[in-house]
């Protein structure tokens, strides 16, 4: 089967043995690579009483389709399995080089299964794979564990993906963290690799994945890549990184600051990407095959904390460890803030949330100094902030509550449900559904929970949409916005699964012609769109499946109070209007949440119809 | 009503523009200039040059000029005239524009980011101005 190796690794971590398993050829067909394939294949293994941090529950990794290629931008791989954070389906993608690395060691993936009594880590190079002890390791932080096994190999080529003492100590929301600090992030991946005490696992591969037409991919390749390289979208990433949206934010409220009560806070933009360009930039680095280059390298020499070299934050964790909690922060403080996370392991976007909260119900009276181990919390407070940051990496004292996330926290101290910014236990990322209501249909229906990778509606509003598609700009405030993030979610469920990042903006037809050429396929636009619609679907129906339903489809209350001044200027998403019309056109039942059975059956999964009972 | 890139129309854009509030709060901090460019085509047989000064949420300059020497302007956007139109109306992002090479810019896209706001405020301007169309 060309475009894959076809076969997968499997680790039973019980009985510390790997063995191979063929891959299931139309799974491969159907939902083409990492988060897609891997929510296929976590269907057959769990259901709503797997216990997420017991051996039944397996994580499954698993390279793009196009990783590994001379395609642009093609670094994204994932995972899936379920979260111990939110109780059912969770999943994560990541850019960096671990992907490419692992795609051409051999595998189309790993299923780790079982507990290891021990800590082991798995090391994979071309086609051979070994468990390996990793007593020696456990305990290290995520940036020591990579410099660790790199150095046992004497191969900087070698990609580690680690979890870090978040993970071990079981906090929830941990991470899988590759190259220094890219993530699989927000759905506690790291957490359930650390219950199965799996430190890391290395690749390393120099094998070329065999093509259907390789001399064809070349050129399909290419032009893709001319064209992203000139685009201006690449130009602006370039220039500005995530963090460059710090001042659109600011000027649209995009920002949620003062656990979303308040205006986005202006002294951000000490923090953004233009600020990081202008006074502490040193160069750019890139994810495999990457023409854009959106990684910043900093130099700070000014601050408490100071860097020789380090990777400027991104926009999430800018907003979720500052603006957040009302911190007012120097580019100093906002890179150790970044840097607490990526060495723990854990999640930037919930952890600055559930912090957030905590400064809320401070500053409301109904948490004190007893609860919080003696920390006030007052808006503002950086100092409890750094305290609180090392606490949740140990899982320890008020740490611990917070790593539970808002929704533990909020039924912990006997708060309305709906004043922890969530959807299905997931914190929302740092794009506010009351500057962009697009947003607000976005997370409640994203299949792992409030997320802004599982559609980038934002963007699309923001002018940087995807014109193929006729995903455009339209006013941010409209509630018509239904089709638009059917659309848009349909659309990244299938770059996401392909490999492919979302800054760059290749023609759709050149995605065609890579698939064709890389598999012998002959799919069109129509064929691979449908993929994307049947990998939301399916990762929906697996949501189901866990026990998600339509009642779990809502915004949290707070996140529905106007805010007058600032950006959002006393906006609030129409969800009365938008969800029903959302629902009908994705034919979820109103009651049960699941997608129609003609529905799945049009997509190709009877079988996923019948094993949920859709109707 | 005055007809669009024409120097009638620039005093009446200039006059609305430092009417609007939102605008001049948005670039409050704004420091920089612009050519427009109309590129021949359509009803433009010739390259037209819109130069706009803005400083400070205040528009200090609008003027259709013919000796592009007059200026050095720190950025530049150039495009056919139906492509601006659809723009000042509102039929295309004034970002998508570019994104999707229908417009060009030249200048330093990181300080244009900083006030995507007051470039939309810009366009809202546009769009509230009666204004007759050539075509």
């Amino acid at each position: 089967m060309n475009g894959y190796w076809g076969k997968i690794l499997v680790a039973d971590l019980t009985k510390g043995v790997l063995s191979e398993e063929p891959l299931n050829e139309k799974y491969a067909r159907d939902f083409l690579g990492s988060t897609g394939l891997a929510a296929r294949y976590l269907f057959d293994m769990v259901n709503a009483k797997t216990d997420p941090l017991g051996p039944d529950n397996p994580l499954i990794l698993m390279p793009g389709l196009f990783n590994g290629t001379s395609g642009p931008s093609v670094s994204r791989w994932g995972g899936a399995t379920v979260s111990p954070y939110t109780g059912h389906y969770g999943d994560a993608n990541a850019g960096a080089w671990f992907g490419a690395e692992f795609k051409n060691a051999g595998y189309d993936g790993i299923i780790l299964k079982g507990q290891s009594p021990k800590p082991v880590y798995i090391f994979i190079r071309d086609g051979v794979a070994e468990i390996k002890d990793a007593a020696h390791l456990w305990g290290k932080d995520t940036y020591k564990t990579q410099e660790a096994i790199k150095s046992e190999y004497d191969d900087s080529r070698v990609q580690v993906a680690c979890i870090g003492p978040a993970s071990e100590n079981l906090v929830p929301f941990g991470n899988i963290m590759s190259e220094w600090g890219h993530c699989l992030g927000r759905a506690g991946l790291g957490c359930v690799m650390g219950s199965k005490k799996v430190k890391a696992i290395a690749v390393r591969g120099k094998l070329k994945i065999p093509m259907q037409d390789p001399e064809k991919f070349r050129e399909a390749a290419k032009k893709a890549m001319d064209e992203v390289k000139e685009g201006f979208l690449s130009l602006i990433m370039h220039e500005t990184g995530t963090a460059g949206w710090v001042d659109s934010a600011i000027s649209y409220g995009d920002g949620p600051t003062r656990y979303y009560t308040a205006p986005t806070m202006p002294e951000a933009t000490d923090l953004s990407g233009v600020t990081q360009l202008e006074k502490y930039q040193t160069g750019n680095t890139a994810c495999y095959g990457c023409p854009i280059r959106c990684r910043k390298v900093l130099q700070i020499k000014e601050g408490k904390y100071l860097y020789d070299k380090v990777e400027g934050p991104e926009y999430e964790t800018v907003m979720a460890w500052g603006p957040m909690q009302g911190l007012v922060l120097d580019m100093s403080t906002s890179v150790y803030f970044n840097e607490l996370c990526n060495s723990y392991g854990y999640d930037s976007i919930s952890s600055g949330a559930s912090v957030g909260y905590a400064y809320y119900l401070y500053e409301l009276g109904v948490i004190t100094e007893k609860d919080t181990g003696g920390l006030k919390l007052n808006w503002g407070n950086i100092d409890a902030a750094i305290e609180l940051a090392h606490l949740i990496g140990k899982n320890e004292g008020f740490g611990k509550i917070l790593a539970g996330g808002t929704r533990r926290m909020a039924q912990k101290y006997g708060r309305p449900i709906g004043e922890a910014v969530q959807c299905k236990g997931l914190e929302f990322p740092m794009h506010e559904p009351r500057a962009y209501h697009s947003m607000a249909l976005v997370y409640a229906t994203a299949p792992r929970g409030a997320d802004h990778n599982k559609s980038d509606a934002y963007q699309v509003d923001g002018g940087t949409g995807h014109f193929d598609l006729g995903l455009n700009a339209g006013d941010r405030w409209d509630n018509d916005k239904a089709a638009m993030v059917e659309k848009s979610q349909n659309f990244r469920a299938l770059t996401d699964s392909l490999g492919i990042c979302h800054f760059c903006m290749l023609p759709f037809v050149s995605m065609v012609d890579m698939v064709n050429a890389a598999t012998g396929w002959n799919t069109d636009v129509d064929q691979l769109l449908k993929t994307g619609e049947r990998v939301f679907q399916l990762q929906r129906a697996l949501s189901c499946k866990l026990g998600i339903s339509a009642r779990d489809d809502v915004m949290p209350e707070l996140a529905l109070r106007p805010i007058p001044d600032g950006g959002q200027e006393g906006h609030v998403p129409d969800m009365e209007k938008m969800l029903p019309e959302y629902y009908g056109i994705r034919e979820w039942n109103k009651v049960t949440g699941k997608p129609s059975k003609s529905r799945l059956e049009s997509l190709g999964m009877a079988e996923i119809a019948a094993s949920i009972g859709a109707q | 009503m005055a007809q669009y890139a024409t120097q009638e129309w620039c005093d009446l854009y200039m006059e609305a523009l430092n009417k609007n509030t939102a605008w001049s709060e948005a670039a409050k901090t704004w420091e920089g200039d612009f050519y427009f460019i109309f590129e021949v085509g359509g009803p433009i047989k010739e390259p037209r040059y819109m130069y706009i000064d803005l400083w400070h949420g205040v528009c200090r300059g609008c003027e259709m000029v013919t000796d592009t020497s007059e200026h050095k302007p720190e950025f530049i956007i150039s495009a056919p005239y139906q492509i601006w139109k659809r723009i000042c109306t509102k039929q295309l992002d004034s970002t998508q524009a570019i994104i999707t090479k229908q417009s060009k810019l030249t200048g330093n896209m990181a300080k244009i980011m900083r006030y995507t706001k007051a470039a939309n405020e810009l366009t809202n301007t546009t769009q509230q101005l009666p204004t007759e169309w050539e075509d």
